[in-house]
């Protein structure tokens, strides 16, 4: 049956060929979409890792997870990291910092030429090819300032071991008026092995390097971000620090006891939420009885803020030898102080003083405003008391915490952070806290949301197109029904022939199916070789718009499902005209000729 | 053996045609002779399985028609019987040798490419095996289409006007031929056609 088919179906080859087409053209745009989809999605993901914020300067969420995850737009401002201090050095997640400003040109950055291979120098750590689980190919790790270690298809560019390059001032572009930092070279120590994520397209090095080819330059105008070098931090010994120092081990952790006891009570401040102060004189003592009780805690928070910031601050600095480290949260005793102050004065007026339900209403408000504004100075201690407890029990496991060694540089800048949770309501009390008390400083993004909505930009056009291709494969499926149809016509003499020989019913409607079938293999496999040989020439396309590695030679499993309902669509198409194969009477068509 | 009695049958227009009684025994040739309209092509497809009629007895082999499934009758014909038409016809995408090879699957026995390139080489056939049949000459199509009908060394060779638009010289080659091959192969020969030439040539005459 299947020689007879296959026979009857290149006997009629552009009828054939003109269904097999149709069909093709299908299953290229399917093939296509699913290849460069699932890599797109692939490098994507691979590239994100488990990284679960990008925190940077405030602006555009999307371009701080393009710049510094995917390394394809430029990020438009530093942040200093005293304002992200806090990020570093919170014990709930792993921080990656990373400093950019250059990048390396094949041409040494002497052309606008687009065609020029260009590559990123990137300042961070070795937690960032822990991210990637990056490891070394060849060579070594930079040890020092101006060693890099280069990607493995930044390598295959022609990058070497043992090369020296100058980094190009900026992201992109080069020629005449690109800032080349001849004065300082980088040398390269090291080659990773590749991972499929972005890390292959990029020279990292320490941030320090990044922090030395920009010193004594004046790069302010450009718009590029980058660091200009400012005095170390230095520390500054408080009476409060001192007074912690002196407390035992026990002492210590009883103190840390009373702030968490605190943390629970701010249940109380909520409590005043509800009250209703537009009839203050008629509910003056219940407002004066909560007054008394917000004096009360606020008056203890205070005591136990001050040492709260200065045990913060020690815990931080007890295994760094010049005991520098940092204040947290400086400012916030004494906001509190003022705001506690503040309260007592115009609770005092309320008291004592013989004031018209007017005034009254006015400080009553005034209070108000000031007990949130303590509220949330209060969560920031209740989330430093969080994570001196975090400490704590760390500690008590036997984890030893180190203080961040980008804290000796207080006062100098890097791009962004990428930051992934160790336990997810630790991360989001961090995101809480950045965009309450951090908005005019650093911006953050989430990179599922991030990732979610950029898809998401690019899913109608792919819906439209997947739409065209069933559009055009029902079109081939009635295509293949003519074509049956017609050669059915034709050949009814030598269907009646093959009943005279013996063929059954089923055997005349098997043919007919197997023709179907056949004839949208035959579109399959022309679709399939075309689209594998268009997406490799598009694999060129996008790997230098994206520097990522595509291919079009990578066959997906939804291959198959394509080809089981291309199979599925040729079956359909064959049934009717098998079902008239099948009936043809034979006594009267061999009697008509 | 093939046996009928009063066998008739009944068009779709309702016209009702009856046949004369006969019995055809294995070996034995045929001459089902009428004028044309007379019904002689009905009775062919009706001996074949083509057509089936409820009315009268039409008894194959022991068989009858009328009590077996469309399936039965398809493999009956298909082993039993080879049918030769006045024009042949053949499965187009296939070579002449397919053809043959074809018929033998259908009639469910071993596909043997040696015995069918035996008989091609009997019928003057073999230069053409591998040809399509629409390459041949009219003659070499008549033969080929001769040679499928009874490759498979079916019981009865039903040949519809086998002889009627060939020339004298032609219509003895091919009525030789079969008559040659249906007494090789112990065939009966049962032939239906108008041609009064030949008459003469088969003793038994069933009239129309």
């Amino acid at each position: 049956m299947l020689k007879i088919a296959w026979r009857n179906i290149i006997h009629n080859p552009l009828t054939s060929l003109l269904s097999a087409v149709l069909f093709a053209i299908s299953i290229v745009i399917i093939i296509l979409l699913s290849l460069v989809g699932h890599q797109l999605d692939e490098k994507f993901s691979a590239s994100k890792k488990r990284v679960n914020l990008v925190v940077g300067a405030p602006g555009s969420e999307m371009d701080l997870i393009l710049s510094s995850i995917y390394h394809i737009s430029p990020p438009v401002q530093n942040i200093k990291i005293k304002d992200a201090a806090f990020i570093l050095a919170d014990p709930s997640v792993k921080a990656v910092p990373l400093a950019m400003g250059d990048h390396w040109a094949e041409d040494g950055g002497t052309s606008h030429n687009a065609e020029v291979q260009r590559r990123r120098i990137v300042g961070t750590d070795t937690s960032y090819l822990s991210l990637y689980d990056a490891k070394i190919d060849e060579g070594r790790i930079w040890d020092t300032t101006m060693e890099v270690v280069i990607g493995a298809e930044v390598h295959s560019l022609g990058l070497d071991i043992g090369d020296k390059f100058a980094g190009v001032h900026g992201l992109v572009g080069g020629g005449a008026d690109a800032h080349v930092h001849e004065d300082q070279l980088y040398t390269v120590v090291g080659i990773l092995e590749g991972t499929g994520t972005v890390l292959d397209q990029l020279i990292l090095c320490n941030i320090q390097s990044v922090w030395a080819v920009h010193e004594g330059h004046g790069h302010g105008e450009d718009d590029t971000p980058v660091q200009i070098a400012g005095p170390k931090y230095t520390q500054v010994e408080t009476p409060e620090r001192s007074q912690y120092r002196l407390l035992s081990a026990q002492e210590k952790d009883s103190l840390h006891l009373v702030i968490k006891e605190k943390a629970s009570n701010l249940t109380k401040f909520n409590d005043f939420d509800s009250y209703n102060l537009k009839s203050p004189t008629d509910s003056l003592d219940k407002f004066n009885n909560q007054l008394l009780r917000l004096r009360s805690n606020v008056k203890s928070i205070i005591a136990a803020s001050t040492l709260l910031n200065a045990s913060d601050i020690t815990a931080i600095s007890e295994d760094h030898e010049n005991g520098a480290s940092i204040s947290v949260q400086d400012s916030i005793p004494m906001a509190l102080k003022a705001g506690y102050e503040e309260i007592g004065r115009l609770v005092d007026l309320c008291n004592n003083a013989d004031l018209s339900p007017s005034e009254m209403l006015k400080h009553a408000q005034r209070i108000e405003v000031l007990t949130h504004e303590l509220m949330n100075a209060y969560k920031l201690l209740e989330h430093d008391a969080n994570m001196q407890a975090r400490r704590k029990m760390m500690e008590a496991r036997g984890v030893k915490i180190k203080r961040h060694y980008l804290f000796d540089y207080m006062d100098k800048e890097i791009t962004s952070i990428l930051v992934t949770f160790k336990d997810g309501a630790g991360g989001f009390r961090l995101v809480g806290r950045i965009k309450e008390d951090y908005q005019n400083k650093l911006g953050v993004a989430l990179v599922d949301a991030q990732v979610s909505q950029l898809f998401s930009i690019i899913e109608p056009a792919v819906d439209y197109l997947t739409l065209l291709a069933y559009i055009i494969m029902s079109i081939s499926g009635i295509s293949i029904l003519i074509s049956l149809l017609k050669s059915l016509r034709e050949r009814k003499y030598e269907m009646a022939l093959m009943r005279v020989m013996g063929a059954t019913r089923i055997k005349i409607f098997s043919l007919v199916i197997i023709e179907g079938i056949i004839l949208s293999i035959l579109g399959f496999i022309l679709g399939f070789v075309l689209a594998h040989l268009l997406g490799e020439v598009m694999s060129n396309y996008l790997e230098a718009e994206y520097h990522y590695k595509f291919s079009g030679f990578i066959v997906l499993k939804s291959e198959l499902y394509v080809l089981l309902g291309t199979i599925g669509i040729g079956i359909a198409s064959a049934i009717l005209p098998a079902i008239l194969a099948m009936r043809t009477n034979i006594s009267s068509t061999l009697s008509n000729k | 053996m093939i046996k009928t009695e009063g066998l008739t049958y009944t068009y779709s227009g309702g016209t009702k045609i009856s046949f004369t009684d006969f019995i055809i025994h294995p070996g034995e040739e045929c001459l089902i002779i009428g004028s044309s309209g007379c019904g002689k092509t009905t009775l062919l497809h009706l001996l074949s399985g083509l057509l089936v009629s409820k009315d009268g007895v039409l008894e194959i082999n022991g068989s009858h028609y009328s009590s077996m499934s469309s399936y039965k009758i398809d493999r009956f014909r298909g082993k039993h019987i080879g049918l030769v038409f006045q024009e042949s016809h053949f499965i187009s995408s296939l070579t002449v040798i397919d053809n043959l090879l074809l018929a033998q699957k259908l009639a469910g026995i071993k596909k043997d490419k040696s015995s069918a390139m035996h008989l091609l080489d009997k019928l003057q056939l073999n230069q053409r095996a591998y040809y399509l049949p629409q390459k041949l000459s009219i003659g070499e199509r008549q033969r080929a289409s001769i040679a499928r009908a009874i490759v498979h060394n079916p019981d009865y060779i039903l040949a519809d006007e086998p002889t009627s638009a060939l020339d004298d010289e032609n219509a003895d080659r091919v009525l030789e031929l079969l008559r040659e091959q249906a007494k090789a192969r112990n065939s009966a020969l049962i032939i239906v056609t108008h041609d009064s030439r030949l008459k003469d040539k088969i003793s038994k005459r069933i009239e129309l």
